[in-house]
């Protein structure tokens, strides 16, 4: 007579040790980016339609990597057929042992929360708020969804996406990675309107180097 | 908490505890190998996602039980399921069973069962959960959780023909 609790175990078969962690760890991570974003844009806008507007502008839109391939670009907005001059360009600091993912210079003013193999955090001294909550700082973060915004080309002949959502008090910076020097993915600078300058915010994603370790959130 | 932190803790959680939520999930899912990878997957982003809270409760391996299983629940009760959310090929984590045509003739009873009291005879029977354990796995109260109980059990009484005790 054989026991239930015994026939299902039979059931559920024999389980295999685990030897890769990583695409759970993965998933995990691009799902906390999305939520740490929502949660931002959220703060800063109430329920308001220009919120959803600000997400999109990030490239946050929830679709499925396979489904929205890096490749393609959407229609952008040309602003001008003239080249933009780029912003003074500032060595960024040759990365250490300690650093993941991105690295930037940090502005005057400005300082680094945090960062992990997607994100990079930089608050005002002082800040005690959680690493987690993106309100009132400035985020860079390494992504796989198409770029939106205003396309503009700069001197170097590097393209950026600008989208400045004066209503939500963010706007956002983009650029392609370099390659094949770094991981494919778009990245992209969250940051409050009237926090640093458009010039500023170019800089800082231009001059941002993505280390080989940086994985990029999608949707 | 350091992400580092984070990411260190949950991978040590996954090695530990993703075969056992593997074959909970095949069991639930009465032998879908891809269904029940995706139910694992989606348990395990959400718990990724709320580590520290998970921390602090002290439970991580019930809060995971409960989370797939209410997965389950949850995905079973819209109209249509939609397997393209799968986001990569299923793992072949879960080697075949040891007997399989007994498996897959417990399975096919399984099958017969309504997801919830399929939910109901794994956490009772299979991780031995009591029955107010099970009720708050299920966001329901013990009474249905009984109830529940005896139907699953006559109808795998009926299909496999054996002698199973009607409540524990």
């Amino acid at each position: 007579m054989n026991d239930l609790s015994d026939l299902l175990d039979r059931a559920a078969g024999q389980a295999d040790a685990v030897h890769d962690t990583r695409p759970d760890v993965v998933r995990g991570r691009r799902a906390l980016a999305r939520t740490r974003l929502r949660r931002t844009a959220l703060g800063a806008v109430g329920i308001a339609a220009v919120g959803v507007v600000g997400l999109a502008a990030t490239g946050i839109g929830g679709r499925d990597r396979d489904a929205a391939p890096v490749a393609t670009d959407p229609p952008t907005v040309e602003t001008t057929s003239a080249p933009t001059t780029d912003p003074t360009p500032s060595p960024t600091p040759p990365p250490s042992a300690n650093h993941v993912g991105i690295v930037t210079n940090t502005p005057p003013g400005w300082q680094v929360q945090g960062n992990d193999p997607s994100t990079l955090v930089m608050a005002r001294p002082g800040d005690t708020s959680s690493r987690d909550d993106f309100g009132g700082k400035l985020v860079l973060m390494l992504t796989s969804n198409p770029p939106s915004g205003q396309k503009r080309v700069l001197d170097t002949g590097r393209v950026v996406w600008v989208d400045r959502s004066a209503q939500s008090g963010y706007s956002t910076v983009a650029v392609r990675t370099r390659q094949p020097a770094e991981p494919e993915g778009l990245l992209v600078l969250q940051f409050p309107t009237d926090a640093i300058s458009e010039q500023q915010a170019i800089s800082l994603v231009t001059d941002a180097l993505v280390l080989r370790d940086a994985v990029p959130v999608e949707g | 908490m350091r992400s580092i932190d984070r990411d260190t803790e949950f991978a040590e959680f996954v090695t530990a505890q993703r075969p056992t939520l593997l074959r909970l999930a095949r069991l639930l899912t009465a032998g879908d190998p891809a269904y029940a990878e995706d139910l694992v997957q989606t348990t395990l982003t959400r718990l990724y996602v709320h580590w520290p809270r998970v921390r602090r409760a002290g439970n991580p391996v019930g809060y995971a039980r409960t989370a797939l299983t209410h997965a389950f629940v949850d995905e079973q009760r819209r109209a249509h399921r939609r397997r393209e959310h799968l986001t990569e090929t299923p793992r072949e984590t879960t080697a075949p069973a040891t007997d399989p045509d007994l498996a897959d003739v417990v399975l096919g009873a399984l099958r017969g069962l309504p997801p919830r009291q399929r939910a109901v005879v794994v956490l009772r029977h299979w991780l031995d959960l009591d029955t107010t354990e099970t009720a708050r796995a299920l966001g329901c109260t013990t009474g249905t959780v009984k109830s529940q109980n005896a139907k699953a059990l006559a109808h795998l009484r009926a299909t496999l023909d054996l002698t199973l005790e009607d409540q524990r």
